[in-house]
């Protein structure tokens, strides 16, 4: 009995030694987290490109999906899963000035480091090409209709644009800077665009030159190259994550 | 019902349950740790392609248009070795920064730092500087003093003459980027993070620099998913003199020169600020990315400095 005893105690400060050192090593818990996302617009519709004046009318862009990641790159490679994602295609009115739903950001408490994200054009490992999502405007990325002026000059355009991914595998934005610290599911992220800015290195020159109102900008043509560089490099969305208002 | 020596038994089982989890939670070195100490041997090693350039063809290191590319000079400013570890904090390091002729390098590339006496367990960080030269950074032979001035004097990280050449046309380049970068968290091809170093022996930290990222169609992340282009090279060549020059990159719109596709220009900079993406703002880009490890092993924490 006594024996027992000495074993008992033996067994509890054994036991007492061992969780306050594992206590030490244990990594905090990650908390499954799932908070709204909302495409927020930011001076939209204007903006200027060697001394074209930009305005647009239209802007219907495919969002999504986005996959967040604790890594500083998002690339496929390196970040081979999510710490959060947005799994859905969300098409909005990126000239609205009220935020625009997303959906759901589902994934874990934690440090999100960086981004990849596709613009409704996916090219998932199980597909052999790049697949448009079903509900794109018109089977694009987005579409976009405006003018542009300088001076005496007016351009009036039209824009279908696909972000394609370059290869199997992966996004079309293979990685892009995203920072937050994400402790619970009263977070709200926001998608920052700047729409406008989607078309600053467009050559609104040439397209004046040639003559064609409307100008109609598609896949394959140097402008469609053009608008690609403003969405990929010059005017790229932003990623923002605030408190969740309260109910 | 437990006997005395049965009561002993467990007890001496449980302490060494408690022990044997202890020490595993301890030691993120995943076990590698062998006790006592060794040494390492950090060596910058130029990658092939700019040893022995570029060659067309279909193969994946092949330049897939057509073009051959040659390099006849090759200057970096590389150094600030640093290494440390997870479980401890403890940190190695030397911050001297070093101007290297790689396409004059010994076989096995250069020497740069002996660290003698480090604890023989694995470092899991390791990380280093393509630097902006600035006064201070020492030529290690072959590499001459003059070249360690030219690129102080001009502030450059990496500085490079060479040619491309196809179909009978040739287009000669000399071109310097202060393209300053850091580049961390660096692992083996396998993915194995930092250098463990062997109780009594010593280890071989290479530091491999690239010669052939001007040529990709993507900003790598990782792994190289891309294909290599020059065609570039012709394209920006505006007034067809055979020589392209850092002016003519600037003023060379990737639209034209970088279609996407086949690129992707995806993390490609506005380097020179001027509103616009050049193809000077993608090389200069890819100038950041050109740091690798132990051969084809990614840093993939990377810093503009």
């Amino acid at each position: 009995m006594k024996h027992h005893v000495v074993l008992v105690r033996s067994f509890v400060v054994v036991a007492g030694v061992l969780a306050v050192a594992l206590a030490g090593c244990v990594e905090a818990s990650q908390e499954a987290v799932a908070y709204d996302a909302v495409a927020v617009s930011r001076d939209a519709a204007k903006d200027t490109s060697s001394g074209w004046i930009v305005t647009l009318s239209r802007a219907d862009v495919a969002l999504g999906p986005f996959y967040f990641c604790a890594a500083a790159s998002g690339s496929s490679t390196l970040c081979a899963s999510s710490i959060a994602e947005v799994a859905g295609v969300t098409v909005v009115n990126a000239l609205a000035p009220a935020p625009s739903p997303l959906g759901r950001v589902h994934g874990f408490s934690g440090n999100v480091q960086s981004v990849s994200y596709d613009f409704g054009i996916s090219w998932f490992d199980t597909q052999t090409a790049a697949t448009p999502a079903p509900s794109l405007p018109g089977g694009h990325s987005m579409r976009l209709e405006g003018e542009a002026r300088k001076g005496a000059m007016l351009v009036s355009f039209t824009a279908d644009v696909d972000v394609v991914p370059q290869y199997q595998g992966q996004n079309a934005l293979s990685t892009a800077s995203a920072i937050a610290s994400v402790e619970s599911s009263a977070t709200r992220l926001e998608v920052v665009l700047h729409p406008a800015g989607w078309l600053r290195q467009v050559d609104f020159d040439a397209i004046a030159a040639t003559g064609k109102v409307p100008f109609a900008i598609r896949p394959g043509s140097a402008e469609h190259g053009a608008i690609l560089v403003g969405i990929k490099n010059l005017s790229p969305l932003e990623f923002r994550w605030t408190a969740a208002a309260a109910p | 019902m437990m006997n005395r020596r049965s009561e002993g038994a467990a007890l001496v089982l449980m302490t060494l349950v408690s022990f044997t989890a202890v020490a595993a939670c301890g030691s993120k070195d995943g076990g590698s740790s062998t006790g006592g100490n060794g040494n390492v041997q950090i060596f910058v090693v130029p990658e092939d392609t700019i040893a022995n350039g570029l060659q067309p063809g279909t193969e994946l290191e092949n330049v897939q248009d057509g073009w051959t590319i040659s390099y006849s000079r090759y200057l970096v400013a590389v150094g600030n070795f640093r290494a440390r570890r997870s479980d401890t904090g403890d940190s190695i390091g030397d911050p001297s920064i070093h101007v290297l002729d790689l396409k004059a390098a010994p076989t096995s590339g250069y020497v740069v730092k002996e660290l003698t006496n480090v604890a023989a367990v694995r470092w899991d960080k390791f990380g280093y500087d393509i630097a902006n030269a600035k006064a201070g950074a020492t030529p290690l032979a072959p590499t001459t003093q003059a070249d360690a001035d030219f690129m102080i004097q001009n502030g450059y990280s990496v500085y490079y003459e060479g040619a491309g050449v196809k179909a009978g046309k040739t287009i000669t380049f000399k071109w310097g980027f202060a393209a300053g970068t850091s580049f961390d968290d660096c692992a083996s091809p396998d993915g194995v993070p930092g250098f463990a170093v062997p109780a009594g022996g010593t280890v071989q930290v290479k530091p491999t620099l690239h010669g052939d990222h001007q040529y990709f169609d993507n900003i790598t992340q990782g792994v190289e998913i891309t294909k290599r282009l020059a065609q570039w090279l012709e394209t920006c060549d505006k007034d067809a003199n055979a020589e392209l020059t850092i002016e003519e990159l600037k003023k060379c719109d990737v639209v034209t020169a970088l279609p996407q596709p086949p690129y992707d220009l995806t993390a490609v900079k506005d380097q020179d600020g001027d509103g616009k993406i050049s193809v000077f703002d993608y090389v200069n880009t890819q100038m950041r990315t050109f740091g690798d490890y132990q051969g084809d092993g990614e840093c993939p924490t990377r810093a503009s400095q």
